[in-house]
């Protein structure tokens, strides 16, 4: 389970949450919408702590380490730096990449693979670490549609709790069984997509009116 | 060359190698290196301000400690810097460009308070000052070699200790977090130990400036960012290039200082590096 209760943040003064309360349960796969600037990655990074493995938008691309390497990072709570990584550890390495889709990376190098197969380490790096809940920033960013699509097929194939901002609305996904969406640090809209994705509310985050809304409405059926 | 002298460069190398590949890891910035950051500057001027006081006279730990207080300080300032200008453009703390802006000018600052305490000193409180902050390897005697090789055995255990969470703070520091990682103890560590291997190479042979860059880089290049390998692999490649550089320096006619061949190939090296980073 993963909750805030009236939570804020400031950065530099700035309100960037703005009492926020959120309650999150197990399995639940949570996708955060809203406009740029509307406090997603915050919220994202607020739920992140022991349990709640928090995956970045960006992984450095020049990373001079291997895809297994990579995920290993996510049983850094579990190494010692002393010594090598026990059997446990490369047995949930190797059932990350596997459950991730990303086993015939392994060997390969973090700078030669492609931005989708860089976001597929991510969430195996995730996995690896054990943790029961995933915050993913951004997963589908700079992923065109059919690899988009796959990732969110991965993600709701995993028996994890997972909460992902998303820059593109997820109309007619399967994936997502809740969507938050959020504006100027407040979450206006929670529920099931088809109940918060209609123009109403997207207008009223978006802060425009609702005729400018067609373009990013999905064609009526 | 003899044995001190080789002693004093494997060990002044592996100290400065050491030192700019934990800055480099835990600064996320490819440009980090003790002399850019203003933390050999530093260094520099708390062995200064030492011989001015006539503390070095009284006792002689007072030079590397005062070095180390002055690597510290100057880090400090670089850090704190960098924090309040990333935190005001609502960027992370201590990435960017600016760590490097703000040690550039810590460096000029330190230099120029050095250059003022010189200039108050007595004729031979300034040569014998000189004679250290430009001192070369081969003016090393064996009982300050043998305490700098403690402080790089200690600085690089305190690093070797955090190599698993070096390695997840390439994810960022919330991620870090997440995966269990206390981010403010691993960075002051870290920061620590590149101060006391920097400090202690300074207080024993003077300013040598550029290694830390290179010979990081090139073990990264060559063998890859896990600290388990980088760390060590960067303290081993300094030493040999400190000992290869002394060996060139001594081709030429005259007393040339080892930090001149240092900073003849570092400084292209860096030039070459911004020339990189721009493109892409």
């Amino acid at each position: 389970m993963l909750e805030l209760v009236d939570r804020t943040v400031r950065y530099d003064g700035r309100v960037a949450l703005d009492r926020v309360s959120l309650h999150i349960d197990d399995g639940e796969r949570v996708a955060v919408c809203g406009p740029n600037g509307a406090g997603k990655s915050t919220l994202l990074r607020a739920l992140a702590g022991p349990g709640a493995v928090f995956v970045p938008q960006q992984t450095p691309e020049d990373l001079a380490l291997t895809a297994r390497a990579f995920v290993m990072l996510g049983r850094t709570a579990h190494l010692s730096p002393w010594r090598r990584p026990a059997p446990a550890d490369h047995a949930a390495v190797a059932r990350a990449l596997v459950d991730a889709g990303a086993a015939h990376l392994a060997d390969r190098r973090l700078d030669a693979v492609s931005g989708g197969e860089r976001r597929r380490l991510a969430v195996a790096l995730a996995l690896a670490s054990g943790a029961p809940h995933l915050l993913l920033d951004e997963p589908g960013a700079q992923l065109d549609f059919v690899q988009r699509r796959a990732l969110q097929a991965l993600l709701a194939s995993l028996d994890r709790t997972v909460v992902a901002t998303v820059h593109e609305l997820p109309f007619g996904s399967t994936c997502f069984t809740r969507v938050v969406l959020m504006s100027r640090g407040r979450i206006v809209a929670d529920g099931a997509p088809a109940d918060v994705l209609v123009p109403d509310r997207l207008a009223a985050a978006w802060q425009c009116a609702v005729s400018a809304l067609p373009e990013i409405l999905p064609p009526r059926v | 060359m003899d044995a001190p002298t080789v002693f004093a460069a494997l060990v002044v190398g592996a100290s400065l190698a050491l030192s700019g590949a934990a800055l480099q890891s835990v600064l996320r910035n490819p440009l980090a290196e003790p002399y850019i950051l203003g933390l050999v500057g530093g260094a520099s001027l708390g062995v200064a301000l030492a011989f001015q006081t006539g503390l070095a006279a009284a006792a002689a730990l007072a030079v590397p400690v005062s070095a180390f207080a002055g690597a510290c300080l100057s880090l400090a300032l670089v850090c704190c810097v960098a924090h309040f200008a990333a935190r005001r453009t609502g960027g992370r703390a201590l990435a960017g460009g600016t760590v490097i802006v703000a040690g550039f000018v810590t460096g000029g600052l330190t230099n120029s308070l050095q250059m003022l305490v010189l200039a108050y000193a007595t004729l031979e409180q300034s040569a014998a000052a000189f004679k250290w902050v430009w001192g070369d390897l081969h003016a090393v005697q064996p009982g300050p070699v043998a305490g700098a090789a403690a402080a790089l055995l200690v600085s690089f255990l305190l690093l070797y200790a955090q190599n698993r969470r070096l390695n997840a703070l390439v994810l960022g520091e919330d991620a870090a977090r997440a995966l269990g990682v206390d981010v403010r103890r691993t960075q002051l560590v870290a920061l620590g130990a590149a101060s006391l291997a920097t400090a202690s190479s300074v207080a024993l042979v003077g300013a040598v400036g550029f290694l830390g860059l290179i010979v990081p880089h090139v073990v990264r290049r060559l063998f890859g960012g896990d600290h388990r390998v980088y760390l060590p692999l960067s303290a081993v490649g300094g030493a040999l290039f400190l000992v290869a550089a002394d060996a060139v320096a001594g081709l030429f006619p005259g007393n040339l200082p080892v930090g001149v061949v240092c900073a003849l190939t570092g400084a292209p090296f860096f030039l070459w590096l911004l020339t990189r980073r721009g493109r892409a």
